[in-house]
């Protein structure tokens, strides 16, 4: 046996906690490599009889996870080198630390010691470039010296800490109702009643399930996960309560680069999120909401889990849920480094236990969705409006924000300006504000070149474009989407390939693999784009670029290959001078440029 | 049964059962749409995205594989954006695909070569680099891996799943680093080579065919597995009158898609080197080669002789599970007219499961035993055994070598030793048949033409695949022959008429023809319901 009891213990109370016991085989994976350092085929071997698996259908699962599949060492060393760290040295960092250890990133020393591996969107995109040694917080704004001073030992690494920062706000002007003012974070059940918390959840508990439905779609709330689609509706597909198990399942799996604005609440804010949570389930009848967290976001993950005790504690939750008169649960999920599980059907089948791969609609979650029962799926930040509705009332939502676009969201800022973060503005807000006003503008003598509105699968906007306002139609009616609200901010010395093959590395990395189009050409795009800024581009490799787009635009089971497609078809086409010199000067024209 | 619905494809209407996928509908039609992950026996996947095509009223093309027909469905696949998303699935599947068709065994065959050629664009852009995998993994005692042709597809994977619920297969890591592989099972079901049938490409080979022969020159005959009484419906593929693979060929009745490894890689008893290639007849205590004439004047003497002095009931007679139904029927009207009146059709039993692999392995007990040559639950072979033990039978018309299977040797040997006739009618020679009087070569499933009843008594056609040699008679000829000449009428064997004749005399074939049995065959009538 390689688990301890202690371990298995801690596996069998969890897979408790699940219609099926896959559910928990994440977790277990998590902790059992907490305690071997590794996974090995040993291991699913011994998982596999507690799931009702096989031992190759554990393996299997855990090949698809990053973070199951980093080079086993004491200390792994993890850099993101997504576009936001990119643009902030995140190369420095890791060449500093490929010297250093002598090793390439992607490889383990041969002591065992340290591993370094690089990774897409940690999270973390105002305190670029971001280091994660092993499950431990973030290590944030390193320098290459810092970085440096990591390779020490082992315990070096393991030890880093930094003082917490809190690079989320609101202006003077706005009321914020997500975020507490100032640097507050609200983990205590204490601080966040006395701030005026649960009330929501008592006059939503008052209402008929049905009215509360009606005020949320009244209000104009739409979805923060990045399609924008109105909550309230979304709520009306549930069928009617019909004896079956239904579930809320909480999309906190926040990795489209450029976004780190779901962490703020759950970090910050994390009874706002349960309050939520509670007046959603209320409104769709649900038994239990699941919350699944990405898995690097480990502070979020303690914080939720210590809230969520909390509130069973108080009884708040559980049996008895003091506000709603019933039964509700609400569990917590670690995902394991897969930008699909974000997608809502990939994330359903990372939360039963197997690979994140999107699946086909129909059914819709609605119909079909975790462990085949009623399901809705939402964002964080989406539930997290959900008290404010409640309290001020639909017509007060409609009026925080854009015509079609209700309501405050959090935008987070990141790449060249001079004060990066996450900031809580009414939809709608001009995006030059936002870069100039709230964020300090770019870094002195450089200026403003392109402008990805939000999260790498957002179509680019050009400097001139930066006075569109940021809410759905005016977005769509510049070529490009709100998505995450995660903006990204590239100065004039950028090299707009450079940007492009980030943006493509990262699909190619996170694309799942079932559809064609996507598996073989998020890797096409990215292999011409390497080509090319490696300065052996040809004419014709622009075409086979933008062919690619169309192969993979609307064509695939989900949307990840759309937001290939157009985050290339979008450099392309916006800069598409700026290829050509790549190709006619067979080199890449900009050597101020931030590395990739 | 499903309303029938009507859909609009390409201006032509073509009707199919609600619900049905779209791209079943239009394949069923004759319409050649491509498609890799989709298989009609397995769960749809979806992920290929080859089938799109356009549908009025929806806004992006949609895969036909997951869209079930509708009434007043309007289908285009000849729109330039459909055209043009196939060339791109081609393309970018071949971006990374080896290209060693020249020594790859589905070349001919391969739906990657097919579709690239009608719907691809028939040159490559790319210039990178083309992914290393794995080649010629050894992944099951029968299968080959080739992780670079594999395009992902996951029909074995389902397969393995959803049919034999063995699991060995699984696609492994994610985006371009998937690989499809085994873990910690290889790939030994008794299914295994059915996923080199359903692999679109030659990612996995069966290694009995590996390098063997290239698949356009074989010629493909249509016939039933004689392996077992399920009665597989296969396609023999043969060359040079000699056979180098079984396939299977579907029959929803029967086998769907599938075949058992045993049975498809049972193709090389027709070419074995002991098989019996000439009568042959005791001749001063030892057994020579002789005509067919020579030996069917000596059998029908031996016979004749036999039967005026001890009467027809003291021959017994052993008919061949693995004759047809119109050969058995000949042997039954030839023991008929010899007065015979003790047969059993002894048939060898093995290990079965429950998806096709049946007990019973012979091609046709069930067409025994309908035509009255086996009774009883134990096919009439207690009957026989008491009656040579107890000298009641005194000679023996043997067809097949099952009775060996069935007995065990020493009482084997010892029934046949105490006859005073034994005529043996099979593939091969055994020690225990040096004493018979007359040895008839037998003729295998794949060279002669006729009909086969399974375990459910489904009446199926087999055609001939190999030539025999010049003036090489059949079982059933050397029935009819000798029948001939013990009763004087002349008598031939052409089983199209002599499935005639059986129809008219044995209820459970009445009303049928061969004819009528295409390629699928048809269920036989219940006995007692026949008028």
């Amino acid at each position: 046996m390689l688990l301890s009891d202690d371990t298995l213990e801690k596996i069998r109370a969890e897979i408790s906690r699940y219609p099926q016991p896959r559910g928990a085989l994440l977790t277990a994976l998590h902790v059992a490599r907490e305690e071997l350092r590794g996974l090995s085929p040993e291991l699913f071997a011994e998982l596999a009889p507690l799931f009702g698996l096989k031992t190759r259908e554990v393996a299997e699962v855990a090949s698809f996870y990053s973070l199951f599949n980093q080079p086993p060492a004491r200390a792994i060393i993890q850099v993101c080198t997504n576009l936001p760290c990119c643009l902030n040295g995140a190369r420095a960092v890791v060449r500093a630390l490929e010297a250093r250890l002598g090793i390439r990133a992607g490889s383990a020393t041969a002591d065992g010691r340290f591993a370094l591996v690089e990774v897409e969107c940690l999270g973390s995109c105002a305190s670029a470039p971001v280091v994660q040694v092993n499950q431990q917080a973030y290590l944030e704004n390193v320098t290459p010296e810092f970085a440096a001073g990591l390779t020490v030992s082992p315990e070096a690494a393991l030890g880093a800490r930094q003082p917490a920062a809190v690079n989320s706000w609101f202006p003077p002007e706005v009321a914020g109702y997500l975020l507490p003012p100032g640097d507050a974070r609200w983990l205590e059940l204490g601080s966040y009643g006395a701030q005026g918390g649960w009330q929501a959840l008592a006059r939503a508990a008052a209402m008929a399930p049905g009215d509360l439905c009606k005020l949320v779609q009244e209000s104009g709330l739409r979805g923060r996960g990045g399609a924008g689609f109105v909550t309230g509706m979304k709520w009306t597909f549930m069928p009617p309560k019909d004896g079956r198990p239904r579930y809320l399942a909480v999309n906190a799996d926040e990795s489209e680069p450029g976004t780190f604005k779901d962490r703020q609440i759950m970090e910050r804010n994390p009874f706002l999120l349960i309050e939520g949570i509670m007046i959603a389930a209320h409104a769709i009848l649900a038994d239990a909401a699941f919350i699944y967290v990405r898995g690097e976001y480990v502070d979020a993950y303690r914080i939720l889990r210590q809230a969520i005790a909390d509130a069973y504690q108080a009884g708040i939750l559980g049996e008895q849920a003091r506000a709603l008169g019933r039964r509700l649960d609400v569990h917590v999920q670690r995902g394991a480094g897969a930008y699909i599980c974000g997608e809502e059907s990939g994330m359903l089948e990372s939360m039963e236990g197997r690979k994140g791969q999107p699946r086909k609609r129909p059914p819709f979650p609605a119909q079909r969705g975790l462990w085949d029962q009623p399901t809705t799926v939402d964002n964080v930040e989406t539930l997290s409006h959900l008290p404010a509705i409640v309290q001020n009332g639909a017509q007060w939502f409609k009026t925080q924000g854009a015509e079609k676009s209700s309501g405050h969201t959090l935008f987070g800022v990141s790449g060249h300006v001079k004060r990066p973060g996450v900031i809580e503005l009414p939809l709608g807000t001009r995006l030059s504000d936002i870069i100039f006003k709230h964020c300090g503008g770019l870094p002195e003598g450089r200026r403003l070149k392109a402008i990805v509105p939000g999260g790498v699968s957002m179509p680019v906007l050009k400097a001139e474009q930066a006075d569109v306002a940021m809410d759905h139609e005016s977005l769509r009616a510049a070529g490009t989407l709100l998505g995450t609200g995660g903006v990204i901010v590239l100065d004039d010395r950028s090299c707009m390939v450079r940007a492009a093959l980030v943006v493509a590395r990262f699909f190619a990395h996170e694309s799942c693999g079932q559809c064609t189009q996507c598996r073989e050409g998020t890797g096409w795009t990215l292999k011409i784009l390497r080509r090319i800024e490696n300065g052996q581009g040809k004419p014709e490799d622009l075409d086979a670029i933008a062919d690619c787009c169309f192969f993979m635009d609307g064509k695939c089971i989900c949307a990840l290959a759309d937001g290939a497609a157009w985050a290339a078809r979008a450099f392309l086409t916006q800069f598409r001078g700026e290829f050509e010199r790549h190709i006619k000067e067979g080199r890449c024209p900009f050597p101020e440029s931030f590395e990739v | 049964m499903a309303r029938s619905v009507r859909v609009t494809v390409d201006g032509a209407v073509l009707e199919a059962p609600e619900g049905t996928p779209l791209l079943q509908a239009m394949l069923d039609a004759g319409l050649d749409i491509p498609h890799y992950c989709y298989h009609p026996k397995l769960s749809i996947d979806g992920s290929c995205r080859l089938c799109q095509v356009e549908i009025e009223g929806m806004p992006k093309l949609q895969i036909s594989c997951y869209t079930p027909v509708r009434d007043g469905m309007v289908v285009r696949t000849q729109t330039p954006e459909v055209a043009r998303t196939r060339q791109g699935v081609l393309e970018l599947l071949l971006l990374n695909h080896p290209l060693d068709c020249p020594i790859c065994d589905k070349a001919g065959e391969c739906w990657l070569q097919n579709y690239a050629f009608r719907f691809g664009s028939h040159f490559a852009r790319t210039v990178e680099p083309r992914r290393k995998h794995g080649k010629r993994l050894d992944i099951g005692e029968r299968m080959l891996l080739d992780q670079e042709r594999c395009i992902l597809c996951r029909r074995c994977v389902r397969f393995c799943r959803e049919i034999t619920g063995t699991g060995e297969l699984a696609v492994f890591k994610l985006g371009d680093r998937s690989l499809l592989d085994i873990y910690d099972q290889r790939l030994d079901n008794d299914y295994s080579i059915c996923t080199a049938d359903i692999c679109p490409v030659g990612a996995l080979e069966s290694k009995d065919f590996h390098h063997r022969m290239r698949v356009w020159f074989l010629r493909e005959t249509a016939s039933v597995c004689p392996g077992c009484a399920n009665g597989c419906n296969i396609m023999i593929g043969e060359r040079g009158n000699r056979i180098w693979r079984l396939t299977p060929r579907r029959n929803d009745a029967v086998n769907d898609t599938w075949m058992c490894d045993w049975g498809r890689l049972n193709y090389s008893f027709p070419q074995a080197p002991q098989r019996l290639l000439s009568p042959m007849v005791a001749e001063g205590g030892r057994l020579a080669a002789v005509s067919w004439e020579q030996a069917l004047e000596r059998c029908a003497a031996e016979l004749r002789r036999f039967v005026a002095r001890h009467g027809g009931s003291s021959v017994g007679a052993v008919a061949s599970p693995h004759l047809t139904n119109e050969e058995l029927f000949r042997f039954g009207q030839l023991l008929a007219a010899l007065g015979v009146e003790t047969s059993a059709a002894p048939v060898r039993r093995g290990r079965f499961d429950n998806l096709l692999i049946k007990a019973e392995k012979a091609a046709n007990a069930a067409g025994a035993r309908l035509l009255g040559l086996a009774r009883g639950s134990d096919d009439g072979l207690k009957a026989l055994c008491d009656g040579i033990e107890r000298g009641r039978l005194k000679a023996l018309y043997l067809c097949g070598e099952d009775l060996f299977e069935v007995l065990v040797p020493e009482r084997a040997q010892r029934l046949l030793s105490s006859l005073e006739l034994v005529i043996f009618q099979g593939l091969a020679l055994l020690p225990a048949l040096s004493g018979a009087a007359v040895v008839f070569p037998a003729t295998t499933f794949a060279e002669k033409e006729g009909s086969f009843t399974n375990h459910a008594g489904r009446v199926q056609r087999i055609w001939r695949a190999l030539q025999p040699a010049p003036g090489w008679l059949c079982d059933g000829e050397i029935f009819s022959r000798l029948r001939s000449a013990l009763c004087g009428e002349r008598d031939t064997f052409d089983p199209a008429e002599v499935f005639q004749e059986m129809a008219a005399a044995a209820a459970p074939f009445s009303g049928l023809t061969l004819e009528q049995l295409g390629t699928a065959g048809v269920p036989a009538a219940n006995g007692a319901a026949a008028p």
